[in-house]
């Protein structure tokens, strides 16, 4: 795990990043919400540390009310516990469905747990050049 | 978009400034002036703002950094072609924009709970820049340490780059605010004041026909995953209008401000030592992207 807590802010690091460790796949390789974290996309994982279900986006989704981890019929929302960002954009993740509520930032390449604000109270996430 | 700063968190704050770190109690719940009348929340300005990056910094920041991996990787042979996405114009407009719940009434009657035109969704996804597996052990530092005869930075060239816009900043010190934010909206949602004008937007929603335990419970319905039906519309309207009635962001936007100019109360060398660090780090930022 290179970092322990969401960040909502930005250290600096970086922005750019590494998504492109995606970089040797095209964009247009990326499935999401297939089960698997591609490059370009950003897991959400059901238990700590990137372990067991994952929930792998690769655009938005303003409400995870409708999305169960793929193989399981297990929810999504409000379930997720730890990350993988291996895009090159930074994630914004929200307490609230329709982006609502507490906001924080995950910068690529980031993996980490949540801290205990968004454990299991994650309902949406975008994409974005730019940190929160 | 004007940013409200109500008078009586200027004389919090100030009052707080005042204070040194062992004299302020953070313990319970703090004490607040009566909340004023607010709906709409995204041009109020809470206190832990003074110690975040503004929009502008953030873009520098973001921009000097694939300017530096772009130099970086240019010394291997690599190109790094990032297509930013234009990420001011989507997701909520502020820190405070739908942080506690919609309070638009014109959005919510075109697309009940939805972001309208400003939704992420409707953003075009980039192809992320083409790299071999050279390309991204250079890039990332992960894998050989030398390639093609040259050196890999530490953190490949993302470590580079972050390390030319860190400096000798200390990452406590850049975090410090966005921690508060995060740990005050926390806070603020179990405190009892906030509690109670809850329970009276849940009594107000129940009035119309809607029963939900709070705002963000709302905005959650499975029901309202899809485009936005006269249901979601007329919920969303009932919503807002509640929120009005109860002045529900009054009295949350009023709660979370006092934890915060408490917190910053009571760690005034540190909260100056934040902002001190994100100007000298736009400082890095701006001299970066002068080269």
């Amino acid at each position: 795990m290179r970092r322990k807590v969401i960040v909502a802010l930005p250290t600096v690091a970086v922005l750019a990043l590494v998504a492109v460790l995606s970089a040797a796949t095209p964009a247009a390789a990326a499935t999401g919400k297939n089960g698997v974290v591609e490059p370009g996309e950003f897991g959400l994982y059901s238990l700590q540390n990137q372990q067991s279900w994952v929930l792998d986006l690769f655009v938005s989704d303003d409400n995870f009310a409708d999305d169960v981890f793929p193989g399981s019929t297990i929810s999504a929302d409000n379930n997720t516990e730890s990350y993988w960002n291996d895009d090159s954009f930074w994630w914004h993740v929200f307490t609230g469905a329709n982006y609502t509520g507490s906001h924080g930032c995950l910068p690529p390449d980031y993996r980490g747990n949540a801290s205990a604000t968004f454990k299991n109270t994650i309902s949406s996430a975008y994409y974005s050049s730019s940190s929160c | 978009m004007s940013r409200i700063v109500p008078l009586f968190l200027v004389v919090l704050v100030a009052s707080a400034g005042c204070s040194s770190r062992s004299t302020v109690d953070l313990t319970g719940e703090p004490a607040v002036a009566p909340a004023p009348a607010v709906l709409a929340s995204a041009g109020l300005r809470l206190p832990v703002e003074d110690y975040l990056p503004t929009v502008e910094e953030n873009d520098r920041l973001a921009r000097a950094q694939v300017a530096l991996i772009r130099t970086c990787l240019h010394r291997w042979g690599f190109s790094y072609d990032v297509v930013p996405v234009p990420s001011g114009r989507y997701g909520p407009t502020s820190l405070t924009d739908r942080r506690y719940g919609i309070t638009d009434a014109a959005l919510a009657h075109q697309y009940g709970y939805g972001l309208g035109p400003r939704d992420p969704a409707l953003m075009t996804r980039p192809s992320p820049p083409k790299l071999d597996p050279d390309g991204v052990t250079v890039l990332s530092g992960q894998g050989r340490s030398v390639v093609a005869g040259q050196a890999v930075p530490t953190g490949g060239c993302i470590g580079e780059a972050d390390r030319a816009l860190t400096g000798s900043l200390s990452p406590a010190d850049l975090r410090r605010g966005s921690d508060l934010q995060v740990s005050s909206y926390a806070r603020s949602r179990v405190d009892s004041r906030v509690e109670a004008v809850f329970q009276a937007w849940s009594s107000c929603l129940a009035r119309t026909g809607y029963r939900y335990a709070d705002p963000l419970a709302a905005a959650a319905d499975p029901a309202f995953t899809g485009p936005a039906d006269q249901h979601e519309i007329d919920v969303a309207a009932a919503d807002i209008a509640c929120k009005s009635s109860t002045n529900l962001v009054g009295v949350w936007f009023t709660v979370e401000a006092a934890y915060e100019a408490r917190a910053i109360a009571a760690d005034p060398g540190g909260f100056a030592a934040t902002r001190s660090a994100i100007a000298a780090r736009d400082r890095l930022a701006a001299a970066a992207l002068a080269k």
